[in-house]
């Protein structure tokens, strides 16, 4: 039976700005509170829970007031109103490498750091030599982090945040970390305490990382929760209304885009076949619609693996294809003859460009979806390569 | 007593704390730690130049001569001065632990007066060490007493760090106020001078300040060997354990707003 890890109810953050600070001290000293003070609705009312062993993704806009839920419910900002009832130790991820001195080396930071979190002295030396080789900086360690690049910084920092073992994790988009490695390591490590039964909390703009980590998605338009419940439903719904604020923000006049697909939601490049038996083709119709303006386009279209490895992109404009004007609307083909790849969950990725292939008018990022179950290729990693033995 | 209580819990954590303040004085210079004692002893080398040559100060019947008088005073000063001085911004100063980090704010003050005491430390010892050389070995016993006047000044700058913090971090202005008074301050302690030469009018500044009896606290133990407890001991214990009990509820009450603030 699931039972609520975290109950939030009409949780509301109001911060108040003053003008100048003197306003402040006179509010302060005649009692006259509301005189100059402009109340700011970070958070309005806000009533969800969190299950045992759940992770809830949070999404919104910039200044939605995702931090400010976070750092509520880590309780390092206390709220105006409403409660949060709690069932276990609560870690936070908000900002990395925060009191790290510049000074100090690698190894003494961590001991910071780490006593930040609630260690004791015996607990950080038990845990010193993990947390180090996760970061990778096993050869700098003792030098002092002034001197590290600020990948590296990061690591040193992401490394102390999680060597943490709270019930409960609240993570806030920190996830961005050092090189493509270092992210998937930090992605595996999520997905450890996901699997450890944790109930964590994820904040993040990568709608990828929240649709395949979360149980449910939560998302806040200013301050307030528009949608929560299943990552696919919530997350479509955001990303329509995303696009749609941004078709309505910089291009009224010009009308362009990759239609949607009437059949699969929010798709924007379909499939049209893939043939399991002889021919393996691949074929991809993207619809483009333009007002009678007379611009030319070049097209993209990259096919990437769902882990977001990039397997194979091109363009119009890359094989020389010649811009191409659209009257209204046009299909537009592309034809893998004979992909080969190998077996897994791939996802198309078109861009539509201007006329030098360097303007972006519209994308769709890894929305159709490209299932290869079984193919006749043996071998494993992302293509068939011709290859012979000799033994 | 929330507050204290939170020192206790996160122990590791001040300590830490107070080593790496610590460590931070002398990391990246060639002399180390002595810098933490060249400025007073500079400071100290003119006031006893000062007034002993120029002003000739008198002491009055006591055992000790004006040097000592000085030393005895001007390390627990300038300790409680940095201390307070240090306190005051340290909410604003750490204002993005307070923000991003799941920090308990109240370890802040005690980390820095714990760390200013390390200069006290070391100050004292060097003070002791010339002493004997001079063949004025103190009563060691009495020195087993120093503990007493220690823990006095910790409660009392722990009290008032956590009360200007507080304040501080929601009117900037403390900070610079504070940096004035804190002049004022050194001048209405017997720092410099003895207490029996204050006119009687304005003798009252003197008495109901609190550090004036902490610094005879130091001087009877250490240039007389012995513990003095008078009517003065007792009004600084008090005072001591009033501003610990104020600091503890003041902070508490402001530090959920720190947060919006800083």
């Amino acid at each position: 039976m699931e039972k609520n890890k975290i109950k939030v109810k009409d949780l509301t953050k109001i911060y108040y700005f003053y003008d100048r600070p003197i306003h402040r001290l006179i509010e302060l000293i005649t009692f006259k509170k509301k005189l100059y003070r402009h109340p700011f609705f970070a958070l309005n009312k806000v009533t969800f829970d969190v299950y045992e062993g759940e992770t809830l993704g949070i999404i919104g806009e910039n200044g939605a007031g995702k931090s400010t839920l976070l750092k509520l419910i880590s309780r390092t900002v206390a709220p105006s109103y409403g409660t949060i009832e709690m069932n276990g130790t609560v870690s936070a991820l908000l900002e990395l490498g925060v009191g790290f001195h510049p000074d100090f080396t690698g190894r003494s930071n961590i001991y910071l750091a780490a006593s930040m979190l609630g260690f004791d002295k015996k607990t950080i030396d038990e845990k010193i030599n993990d947390i180090i080789s996760f970061s990778e900086l096993e050869d700098f360690i003792d030098r002092p982090v002034k001197t590290y690049s600020s990948g590296m910084y990061l690591r040193l920092a992401f490394s102390v945040a999680v060597s943490v073992d709270p019930d409960i994790l609240v993570v806030d988009e920190v996830l961005a970390v050092g090189d493509q490695h270092f992210q998937k390591k930090c992605l595996d490590r999520m997905i450890g305490f996901k699997k450890e039964k944790k109930t964590i909390l994820f904040c993040s703009h990568s709608l990828y990382h929240i649709r395949e980590i979360c149980d449910r998605v939560l998302w806040l338009k200013q301050g307030k929760i528009m949608a929560i419940g299943d990552p696919k439903t919530v997350i479509r719904e955001y990303t329509d209304y995303e696009r749609e604020k941004n078709s309505k923000k910089s291009k009224q006049e010009t009308k362009i885009y990759i239609e949607k697909n009437s059949f699969l939601d929010s798709v924007s490049a379909w499939i049209l076949n893939i043939e399991k038996e002889e021919k393996k083709e691949i074929v991809v119709k993207i619809k483009v619609k333009n007002q009678n303006n007379g611009r030319r386009f070049h097209l993209g279209v990259g096919i990437y693996r769902n882990d977001l490895v990039e397997c194979f992109a091109t363009s119009t404009k890359l094989d020389g294809v010649e811009p191409f004007f659209v009257d209204g609307e046009k299909d537009i083909f592309i034809y893998f003859d004979s992909p080969l790849l190998l077996e897994g969950r791939y996802k198309v990725a078109v861009v539509l460009f201007d006329e030098t292939g360097l303007h972006v008018y519209d994308r769709k990022d890894q929305e159709g979806e490209i299932e290869i179950e079984s193919c006749e290729f043996t071998g494993r990693g992302l293509f068939f390569m011709e290859h012979r033995w000799k033994v | 007593m929330s507050s204290i209580r939170t020192l206790f819990s996160h122990r590791n954590l001040l300590f830490t704390l107070v080593k790496r303040d610590i460590a931070l004085r002398y990391t990246g210079s060639a002399i180390g730690f002595v810098w933490t004692v060249i400025n007073p002893i500079f400071l100290l080398i003119i006031y006893s130049v000062l007034f002993t040559s120029i002003i000739r100060v008198k002491l009055g019947e006591v055992p000790y001569n004006f040097v000592e008088f000085l030393f005895c005073g001007f390390w627990p000063w300038i300790a409680f001065q940095e201390a307070i001085i240090r306190s005051t911004n340290s909410i604003v100063e750490n204002g993005n632990l307070i923000k991003s980090v799941i920090f308990p704010s109240e370890i802040l003050t005690p980390s820095l007066v714990l760390s200013s005491f390390f200069q006290q430390f070391i100050g004292f010892l060097l003070f002791i060490a010339v002493l004997a050389f001079m063949g004025r070995i103190p009563n060691l016993l009495a020195l087993l007493l120093l503990p007493i006047p220690m823990f006095l000044q910790f409660i009392l700058t722990m009290g008032l760090g956590w009360i200007l913090s507080g304040i501080n971090a929601f009117f900037r202005d403390t900070f610079q106020l504070i940096n004035a008074a804190i002049i004022f301050w050194f001048f209405v302690t017997p720092i410099v001078y003895p207490e029996y030469l204050v006119p009687e009018h304005f003798r009252i500044f003197i008495t109901i300040n609190p550090i004036t009896h902490m610094v005879e606290l130091y001087r009877s133990i250490i240039l007389e060997g012995k513990l003095n407890i008078n009517w003065g001991t007792i009004y600084f214990s008090s005072i001591s354990i009033f501003f610990l009990i104020l600091g503890d509820f003041v902070f508490k009450k402001l530090k959920v707003k720190f947060a919006d603030v800083i």
